[in-house]
């Protein structure tokens, strides 16, 4: 009796604390949103409350329509998703080849490759965004989205190699090599083999150059400067908080557009993200 | 799920009975010789290595050499030649008192970030693992949504939080009991104005965000240790807490190796959250390394080569503690 | 090992493709030419500082409007008006001039930046437009002279303005406050007798970040912030009279309790960068009593502001009265980025903006004096509640050293000497060795324009 009582409590307490621990965790994200929902005279008060009384859409339709920065939303949201498509379209392509080239085949170069492939991940962005401005400069690339889609799917590149090739080792040669002694050419192996097996792996790791390349901060603030019809929604998001210091609602209905997309996105995909952020991640 | 192939002569069919050479399209002559000559690889490579490496690698080597140089304005306008200082960026940053305070706060903020969100991370991972199905799925799902949260979103959220007219911090804090710290001091605080309470936003800020991933991967590592382990402890008389250090950490010793140095690069690291929490460049008391690079090469008059020689010195910190987790990743065979 | 065989030509292929979709779309890469052009520009675009304004875009549109009527061979030339916030002007001619990409063609500037952004070359030389201008006669002589350096002119004066202390009349009548101060001990009693009145507000703004005001309370002690002898600087900071104003002005944080804590490390509008939520949102709404700022910041001010027709303006006072401090002449010059292709169409479009007239009635929109002596020593001013004080402490003002070469990189550029001491200070570090520390970096920098 008193054995299956405290078990009992013991999973109502683990309950509790589990409340606890997400109501924790979600409490800044809500205020974000609810503080998006109330005009000004609610959250400029002394006394907080956490559902708006009067909610409107006010703060999101000055955002969208760009009364306060001079430009819709919609723009940045453009050169958001250009910018991040394009670069995640490359990286993954390239990544797929070089994870094959390097879970398929011994060379020579390999294990240096992969030392490499390994150190270059380490490499701060706030150090070579000096070089890499310079550079630009002089390859005219500043100013420019597709400066940005360079330097994104350079940096997405060694993680995503790193992640994929976990992906492409595990699947069993003996399918492809069945499927060449049963007369595919490497191109047919590769597609209806090699793809369907390794696309849960993409998926993860086009995940993580999306977000990578959705949220990127230093390289945009460096190098789009001041023409404010070109800047990515993170640096919008920064730039309107920074020159609009007190209008919360419109800055947390601003925060609210650039962030929902991609939590929904996070948990669309969290369980296959999950599983293999730590397949990638944790086995080394 | 494999896919059945149907039987058809394929190339291979076609090349084996043909003597080399004889009669072979271009294609398959080039098929050929990739072949002889092993060159599938490097071809293969051969895009994200240049990719990577003039974006990535050539840079790097140019912040050497541009540390050893004197780059300003008017060398990137091209309108004078750069000049050689040797050693002097470098004699210059090791008097710079900003550089060492900046350094100071870079370490400081990382030995505080890195434990707290691993401790923190460890401990919502043990109870994910307790957890009910459903509970646990709920708990995850709101985890993942502090993840997702970019790093930009989620500073001018605690900022907003923090403000010292309307944010809930200061409010929460006046309504707290005396004996817990509160009262109305609390009021109006702000929250930005210095390096201690800036980098504690900052160090909340980073922990909410990086729990997550900690939590998620110590799951895995949990839900990987054979439950008769736990059993034997548990019958052996072992409590929770002997438990987790006698049976479950030294089976996540690795994982948690791996987490350790990447929450260091991650927490040395960061910059979006200290710019926008400090107020982007306005308070020089309260730049971490990577703020004081950034504010070095890109305030008028901008000044380059120190610039890169500062971030010559954070990258080889960074180098130097990774150096560890290479080490550490060819022992455990990643390589292979 | 079948993958093996993959052949060279899906490789190619995926390469090309890659970069095929990244180059298809997105312009730019435009060539910037360092050349002049005679032809008529199609667009020209115009830098202007803070934050955009209703009545300046009317101004504007109303001066493009002349500059097409006054020089038809312009008439199809567009004029962009970009807005760039104060704090960040540096870095943003900066990344111009730098990258050669989205640079200005004219640009307004501080008048205490154009010594430093001239000697940096942002600037064009514009001594030949200047000498053969009608206007250029009736420009204070002052205002044209920190223009011009080793003899070239770099940019012309389009504005000037003063700080002064806001007040609402209706406050000062009811806190039994009948003549504004004339000394600091009265300045701090006077704040302490609003607070009492006006429970829940702040006496009276001591941000960290505001140098130009600041420097009244050094000048109003009798004392230098730096001093220059056959081009040299020697900083004061550790003078008598300039550690008595630091002293003061720190108390009014720490002893006095009349400002509070959030404005350490702020600007008068708020954080570096921003055009709000500062001191000067909280006296729009009624949060604080006195402000220190200049007639300009009007525009600054919420849209939801209280009593706006109690607002009224006296000269920061002096340490004893009962002179007020002398104040720093700020203003605004208008000058020609050094990359601009048109510089002969930049000038005609600023000699229509900075016309006596055009630069009278834009002055008057901000609450701003125009450059032009007759409208100085005219007069209008003097019989407004609101610009009188302003008026009467523009009779005292100083410029020097915040004109010098490297003041902006001392200030505002990189090294932000003054407002880091003065926020050390109120966060409590030591006095003497972080003024001492604080007056050898403004003298390093200030002479070399770097720290050491």
């Amino acid at each position: 009796m008193r054995g299956r009582l405290t078990r009992r409590t013991r999973r109502a307490g683990l309950n509790l604390l589990g409340l606890l621990v997400a109501l924790v965790t979600l409490f800044p994200i809500f205020w974000m949103v609810s503080t998006a929902f109330k005009p000004a005279t609610e959250w400029y008060t002394l006394n907080p409350h956490p559902l708006p009384a009067h909610p409107t859409l006010s703060n999101f339709r000055a955002v969208l329509d760009g009364s306060v920065i001079g430009l819709p939303y919609w723009n940045f949201l453009k050169n958001s998703l250009f910018v991040t498509l394009v670069s995640v379209l490359a990286s993954s392509l390239m990544a797929l080849l070089a994870a094959v080239a390097v879970a398929r085949f011994r060379f020579r170069f390999r294990t240096t490759y992969l030392i490499m492939l390994l150190i270059v991940q380490m490499l701060p962005m706030q150090a070579l965004v000096i070089s890499l401005f310079i550079d630009f400069r002089s390859l005219n690339l500043l100013d420019s989205l597709v400066g940005l889609i360079l330097a994104y799917t350079a940096w997405a590149l060694p993680v995503t190699i790193w992640m994929l090739r976990n992906f492409v080792a595990a699947v069993p040669r003996e399918l492809e090599e069945a499927a060449a002694i049963d007369g595919a050419g490497p191109v047919r192996v590769f597609w209806r083999i090699l793809l369907p097996l390794v696309a849960p792996g993409l998926v993860a790791t086009s995940v993580f150059a999306f977000v990578f390349a959705y949220n990127e901060f230093i390289f945009a603030l460096s190098f789009l400067g001041a023409d404010t019809a070109k800047f990515t929604l993170p640096i919008y998001v920064q730039y309107f908080y920074g020159r609009n210091g007190a209008d919360w609602g419109a800055i947390m209905a601003a925060s609210t557009l650039f962030t929902v997309p991609v939590m929904v996105f996070f948990l669309l995909v969290q369980r296959r993200l999950r599983a293999g952020l730590v397949a990638g991640a944790v086995k080394g | 799920m494999v896919k059945t192939i149907e039987r058809r002569p394929g190339r291979l069919g076609v090349l084996a009975g043909r003597p080399a050479g004889a009669g072979l399209a271009v294609r398959q002559r080039t098929a050929i010789w990739i072949r002889r000559r092993r060159l599938a690889p490097y071809l293969l490579l051969l895009p994200s290595l240049a990719v990577v490496a003039a974006l990535v690698l050539w840079p790097t080597v140019q912040i050497a050499v541009f540390s050893f140089q004197n780059y300003g304005l008017a060398q990137l306008a091209g309108t004078a030649p750069t000049q050689w200082v040797g050693l002097g960026n470098y004699s210059q940053i090791l008097h710079d008192p900003e550089f060492w305070l900046s350094l100071r706060l870079s370490v400081i903020s990382a030995a505080v970030m890195v434990p707290l969100t691993l401790a923190v991370g460890t401990l919502v991972g043990l109870l994910l693992s307790r957890l009910g199905r459903r509970m646990a799925a709920f708990v995850s799902s709101v985890s993942v949504l502090a993840w997702a949260t970019p790093a930009v979103s989620a500073s001018v959220i605690f900022v907003w939080l923090a403000t010292p007219d309307g944010g809930v911090v200061d409010w929460f804090l006046t309504k707290l009991p005396h004996w817990l710290g509160g009262g109305a001091h609390w009021a109006g605080f702000s929250w930005t104005n210095a390096a201690l309470p800036a980098y504690t936003l900052v160090t909340a800020l980073v922990v909410w965000t990086s729990f997550p991933f900690i939590a998620v991967s110590v799951l895995a590592g949990l839900r990987a240790i054979p439950p008769e382990l736990h059993e034997s402890a548990r019958v052996d008389g072992a409590g929770p807490w002997r438990s987790f250090w006698r049976v479950t950490y030294p089976l996540l010793r690795p994982i948690f190796r791996v987490l350790f140095l990447l929450s260091v690069i991650w927490d040395f690291g960061v910059f979006t959250q200290v710019y926008i929490i400090i107020g982007e460049l306005g308070q020089r008391d309260e730049y971490n390394l990577g703020i004081y690079v950034y504010a070095t090469a890109f305030q008028l008059p901008p000044a380059y080569g120190q610039a890169s020689a500062l971030a010559f010195v954070l990258t080889i910190i960074l180098l130097v503690i990774t150096v560890g987790y290479v080490r550490a990743s060819v022992k455990e065979g990643a390589l292979q | 090992m079948g993958l093996r065989k993959i052949p060279a030509a899906l490789v190619a292929s995926c390469a090309a493709a890659a970069l095929a979709i990244a180059g298809c779309s997105s312009g730019s890469s435009s060539s910037s030419s360092a050349g002049t052009s005679a032809a008529a520009p199609a667009q020209l675009t115009v830098w202007r500082m803070g934050a955009s304004v209703p009545s300046q875009v009317t101004w504007m549109n109303g001066v493009i409007a002349q500059f097409h009527k006054d020089f038809p061979q312009y008439a199809k030339t567009k004029v962009k008006v970009v807005w760039v916030p104060w704090t960040s002007n540096t870095t943003e001619w900066n990344d111009a001039l730098a990258s050669g990409k989205n640079a200005p063609d004219i640009t307004e500037l501080g008048n205490t930046e154009t010594p430093t952004e001239a000697s940096l070359g942002v600037l064009a030389n514009i001594s030949s437009y200047v000498n053969s201008w009608s206007g250029k006669s009736g420009i204070v002589p002052g205002m044209l002279a920190n223009d011009t350096q080793n003899g070239g002119v770099y940019a012309v004066p389009w504005f000037g303005g003063v700080r002064g202390v806001w007040y609402r009349t209706d406050q000062f009548a009811k806190a039994g406050i009948t003549s504004p101060p004339a000394s600091w001990a009265q300045l701090a009693t006077d704040a302490q007798k609003l607070m009492k009145t006006f429970p829940g507000t702040y006496g009276i703004d001591a941000i960290t970040d505001d140098t130009n005001a600041f420097a009244s309370f050094i000048w109003g002690a009798g004392g230098q912030i730096a001093t220059e002898s056959n081009g040299t600087w020697t900083a004061d900071l550790t003078s008598p009279a300039d550690e008595a104003a630091i002293k003061f002005y720190v108390s009014l944080y720490r002893t006095y309790h009349l400002s509070p804590a959030k404005y350490i490390g702020q600007t008068e509008l708020g954080n570096t960068g921003s055009t709000s939520g500062g001191a000067n949102t909280d006296f729009g709404l009624g949060k604080l009593d006195m402000y220190i700022d200049g007639p300009w910041a009007t525009a600054t001010m919420p849209a939801n502001s209280v009593d706006k027709s109690n607002w009224a303006s006296f000269p920061i006072p002096s340490e004893n009265g009962p002179n007020p401090a002398p104040v720093f002449a700020g203003g605004s010059d208008l000058g020609i980025f050094k990359t601009s292709r048109y510089p002969q169409a930049d000038w005609d479009l600023i000699s229509v903006m900075d016309n006596q007239a055009n630069s009278t009635s834009f002055a008057n929109l901000q609450g701003f004096f125009p450059p032009y002596t007759a409208e100085l020593t005219g007069g209008p001013y003097k019989s407004q509640k609101f610009m009188s004080g302003f008026a009467t402490a523009a009779a005292n003002s100083q410029i020097a050293p915040l004109n010098a070469k490297n003041w902006s990189t001392a200030d505002t550029g990189k090294y932000f000497i003054i407002p880091d001491m003065l926020k050390s200070l109120m966060n409590g570090a030591p006095f003497a060795p972080t003024v001492a520390a604080a007056n050898s970096q403004l003298q390093a920098v200030l002479n070399t324009g770097t720290e050491s």
